[in-house]
């Protein structure tokens, strides 16, 4: 019965966590997915009446729009509105093309000229309410708040109990985050946490993600009991409910018990008390069965996870315990016990868990790079050496023969060092830190060799490319050949004027030489050529 | 009663009742000097009569004391100078002779300077001799002596550098005062009068400057115009020109016209320049809220980093001026200025700097003071910042982390680019933002206060692009550059107009 409500709950979960993600991210994430914001698509009714031809043009500015060339996409959605004016996708056209011009940013544009005509031309269409809300959203994103709040509230006086009000109530909640207007923000929380009917999946995303909020709220006040009241809106089944106890009240409980004040150290404690408490309760006792033993492992991390944070170091190791008694060891469970070990300055008790791992490349791996830490750098570079032979990866050993050189040069035997890098696949970034570790044995000339061909061999659009060549300036620098070091930054920023590297190589000239010719210069959409 | 008073003060002297005037004149006189350095509320015009009513009483005084002695001359004469000094000051300054007004204010204080010098050697001198009698007259019953200074120390009864009761003489004014020693107590006296006097001059001197300091002003240059791309349309008027068939043969003379002339008139009349960059429908191009001694100025932001004076060296501020002035043909200052945040605080509401430019590479600090002050600037006063990212040193973290105290409750957003600033660049839209150095990437940011930019914040050092030699970057983005600055400074001055328009009709009202 637990396992089926459980596996109810997660689903759930899953599900309004996918709405949430369609809802809650805009269209400019949307474009990284490489498909249509739920705010961009076009209603399959609407699709249905479109002649071939129109749906064709509208197709051709989709694929553009996906791309991400917005200015064709604009023209394409332009010439739809043009040809087919009447037609029913014409809105549409049209609230896509405003789309386009706030992807270029030109936000006042897209609403004036944009999102404007959408509402005045077709006030009755589903695109007019859509328009009527990213006014208010474009408003927003350029930092116009008040008109972003105007635009807001028309929105929601004229479509009280549509979803794009609860969208809208959700920015004004941005809104007011920014402004510090904690009373508005905590109205809006417990509008739609109370008082807004959740008759669709989409509408009970947003309100849940309110509730979650607002219990948020009250835990960090220590109110623990208002924000169960908040949680039970969105969360009947009891499993959830607990989970998302645990989930929200992770950071008040941390927050609560490192306060100096006794009083709110004190109710801190009690939350993390009751939140064991109530997690405790959903163990399951007989965990014969696979699922059940999971649900139960899972269950026992969080207690320990609460035991720190609330700062309880004894706990938490005593309920590491008990798990490793009752599911027995396996790497995960090692895992988190020799982390947190690790992080408390239990180390050689960390290792000892490291050294059960059954898988022996990441036991080997991580101790290691415990040897580093400690600087065993022999102790390192023997488990590289085992680990050269043992793991049978695509570039394994070719990894663990860097970090063997690696070891080397920390431990200052840089010409052991520059040995074991020689024998790795050069890579341009590797090519750069050999060239580096040359300068550093004041092989200039070798050093110079190997920036150049990095320089060369790398992509030209990565930062690769011109980080080689700032090395061949400081090269020059250090080789006292003021002419070439000069040249060789100039060309940094002349050659690769939008990567960092040609800030520092800029800076570099004007503070050591007082250069202020650097060449180089762009512009920001790269609209120079 | 009343009779009676009436009567006593009918009785009163002709002098006292001159010297009550001149003293209710006096009290005027400060006020109105106070509000013209500090205040600035009063018209200019109220002043000029205040200023100009002390000649009246001069002449009046002149006329009342007749005959007056030599010293009651050179004391009438030493006073009069203050009144006329300030005034003939006041003129110029009126007169908008800036030039003139300078080299008054230094003649005057050297003046000053010395008369006030010659007063107290003289009055030292006159004190210090009537000390003197008095202890010869102690010490020997003697009532007469001869110019002070001849054989001092001999006369005194009792010990060096004691008072007649025997304790320290410590009044300076006595020559027997014990820290002038043994020898040439009269030089040394001389000596640590024109020294105090000095300190205390320079003092007071530098307390009057703090005050105008103060309270500097900027004022907008007056005139008027709109902040639209300048658009240059060449139209050429085809002339319809009458030809003459004639017979080649025939002995017909036709003067031959002066086509060029005709065409350079024409070409004239249809390129002439229109193009006014400004608010409002003043003469000119300028601000209707403006001044005729206003100008556009570049106030550059000296704060509490290394770097605020980059590019100082290189002409950027007195460049983008220069251009800013050829393209707008607006009156601006020759060359830039710098002021502390503190000095920013201290212009008035109304009379403050629209815009600042604020550049810098590395990381600083601003203290709560220097907080409250940029906050006030932008939203109180109105202000601007044009904030440049010159360098990877850390500016940007530390210019974020500032404007997070100074506009709290604000947000910084990507610049649109549809903007007013980058819609109305002077040779058309700006498309893009134009960029030396990436150094806090390749985004503009701005603050907004309402619909206002309060803060336009430029990630790629465009200082850079003003400097003599552009970086060597080129023309095509320093010209953008330039677009940009005079773009950020005519918006910012724009709005300031449209709120000076706004605020004096609120007055009004």
């Amino acid at each position: 019965m637990m396992r089926v409500l459980y596996q109810r709950s997660v689903r759930k979960l899953l599900v309004f966590g996918m709405v949430a993600l369609v809802l809650g991210v805009a269209s400019e994430s949307a474009m990284a997915r490489g498909r249509l914001g739920s705010l961009e698509q076009m209603p399959i009714e609407v699709r249905k009446k479109l002649r071939t031809v129109e749906k064709y043009q509208i197709d051709v500015a989709q694929k553009f729009y996906l791309k991400g060339e917005y200015k064709i996409a604009q023209t394409e959605y332009e010439k739809y509105i043009k040809l087919y004016e009447r037609s029913a996708a014409a809105p549409y056209a049209q609230l896509m093309w405003s789309n386009c011009l706030v992807n270029l940013r030109l936000g006042n544009t897209a609403i004036k000229d944009g999102f404007r005509s959408v509402i005045d031309y077709w006030p009755d269409s589903e695109e007019a309410k859509i328009a009527a809300y990213r006014i208010g959203e474009v408003y927003k994103n350029i930092g116009e708040l008040h008109s972003a709040k105007k635009a807001y509230s028309e929105v929601i006086e004229s479509h009280p109990k549509d979803l794009i009000s609860l969208r809208a109530k959700q920015d004004l909640i941005a809104i007011a985050k920014i402004e510090k207007d904690d009373e508005r923000r905590i109205e809006l929380y417990k509008n739609l946490t109370f008082d807004v009917k959740r008759d669709t999946k989409a509408k009970q995303a947003i309100c849940q993600s309110a509730s979650h909020s607002l219990a948020s709220h009250y835990l960090y006040g220590g109110a623990m009991g208002e924000a169960m009241k908040a949680l039970k809106t969105s969360h009947e089944n009891e499993s959830s409910l607990v989970y998302y106890v645990y989930s929200l009240s992770r950071s008040p409980i941390s927050h609560l018990t490192g306060q100096k004040d006794s009083k709110k150290r004190e109710a801190g404690i009690q939350m993390a008390d009751s939140v064991i408490g109530m997690i405790e309760k959903r163990i399951p006792t007989d965990i014969t069965d696979a699922s059940k033993k999971k649900l139960a492992r899972d269950w026992y991390f969080r207690v320990a996870d609460v035991h720190g944070r609330a700062r309880r170091a004894e706990e938490v190791f005593k309920t590491y315990e008990v798990i490793l008694k009752l599911f027995g060891k396996d790497d995960g469970i090692l895992g988190v016990m020799a982390r947190w070990c690790r992080n408390n300055s239990q180390r050689k008790k960390a290792r000892e868990y490291y050294a059960q791992y059954e898988n022996k490349v990441s036991s080997l791996a991580v101790l290691a790079e415990m040897d580093r830490e400690e600087r065993k750098y022999d102790d390192a570079i023997a488990r590289y050496q085992q680990l050269k032979k043992i793991d049978k990866r695509d570039g394994g050993p070719d990894g663990w023969q860097w970090e063997i050189g690696n070891c080397y040069y920390y431990k200052n035997e840089r010409e052991q060092a520059l040995k074991e890098y020689e024998a790795c696949t050069p890579t341009p970034g590797r090519l750069t830190h050999i060239g580096r570790v040359l300068r550093g044995l004041k092989r200039y000339r070798a050093a110079l060799q190997q920036f150049t061909f990095a320089r060369d061999h790398a992509n030209k659009t990565t930062g690769a490319s011109a980080t080689a060549q700032i090395e061949i300036g400081y090269t020059y620098e250090i080789m006292k050949n003021k002419a070439n070091a000069i040249r060789a930054f100039q060309q940094v920023c002349k050659k690769y004027p939008k990567t960092g590297t040609a800030s520092k190589a800029h800076a570099h000239l004007q503070s050591k030489y007082g250069i202020s010719i650097t060449l180089g210069g762009t512009t920001e959409d790269g609209l120079d050529k | 009663m009343t009779e009676d008073v009436k009567k006593s003060v009918k009785d009163r002297p002709v002098w006292f009742k001159s010297a009550v005037v001149t003293g209710i004149y006096g009290v005027l006189w400060v006020f109105a000097y106070l509000d013209w350095v500090a205040w600035k509320t009063l018209p200019e015009v109220v002043l000029l009569v205040v200023f100009a009513k002390s000649v009246a009483l001069l002449v009046y005084w002149h006329r009342f004391l007749k005959p007056m002695s030599r010293l009651q001359q050179r004391g009438y004469w030493s006073i009069a100078v203050l009144p006329i000094w300030q005034l003939s000051v006041f003129v110029s300054y009126y007169l908008m002779l800036p030039s003139v007004s300078l080299l008054l204010t230094r003649i005057g204080l050297a003046v000053v300077f010395v008369l006030g010098l010659g007063w107290m050697i003289w009055y030292v001198e006159q004190v210090s001799a009537r000390l003197l009698a008095g202890r010869k007259k102690v010490a020997f019953g003697v009532t007469e002596f001869g110019r002070t200074g001849t054989a001092i120390t001999a006369t005194t009864a009792t010990p060096l550098g004691r008072a007649p009761g025997g304790e320290r003489e410590w009044n300076p004014l006595n020559l027997d005062a014990w820290y002038y020693g043994k020898r040439k107590k009269k030089l040394h006296q001389t000596i640590l009068t024109v020294f105090a006097y000095t300190l205390t001059f320079i003092l007071l001197a530098i307390l009057l400057m703090q005050l105008r300091a103060c309270n500097e002003i900027y004022e907008l240059p007056a005139g008027g115009g709109e902040n639209k791309p300048l658009v240059e349309k060449v139209q050429i008027k085809k002339i319809r020109r009458i030809r003459f068939v004639v017979n080649p043969l025939a002995a017909t003379l036709f003067g031959t016209p002066d086509i060029d002339k005709e065409y350079k008139e024409i070409l004239k009349k249809a390129t002439e320049h229109t193009y006014k960059r400004g608010h409002g429908k003043g003469k000119g191009a300028g601000y209707s809220g403006g001044t005729k001694r206003g100008k556009v100025r570049f106030i550059r932001l000296k704060y509490n980093g290394r770097d605020w004076d980059r590019g100082m060296d290189l002409n950027s501020g007195k460049n983008l001026l220069s251009k800013y002035r050829r393209i707008t043909n607006q009156v601006t200052a020759v060359d830039p200025e710098f002021k502390t945040i503190e000095q920013l605080g201290s212009f008035p509401v109304g009379k403050s700097p629209p815009v600042v430019y604020m550049v810098g590479d590395r990381s600083f600090t601003v203290s709560p003071k220097q907080i409250k002050i940029l906050r006030e600037y932008l939203t109180t006063k109105r202000g601007m910042i044009f904030a440049d990212c010159a360098g990877p040193g850390g500016f940007d973290s530390s210019f974020r982390a500032m404007m997070n105290r100074v506009l709290p409750k604000t947000q910084p957003t990507p610049i649109q680019l549809d903007d007013e600033i980058h819609q109305n660049a002077p040779r058309g839209s700006l498309p893009t933002v134009p960029i030396v150095a990436p150094h806090a990437g390749r985004t503009s940011f701005n603050w907004k206060i309402g619909s206002r930019v309060a803060v336009y914040y430029h990630p790629g050092d465009i200082g850079d692009a003003w400097g003599d030699g552009h970086a060597g970057i080129r023309a095509s983005i320093y010209e953008q550059c330039y677009d940009l600055g005079i773009s950020i400074i005519s918006y910012a001055h724009t709005q300031y107009d449209i709120w000076l328009n706004q605020r004096k009709a609120y007055m009004k009202r």
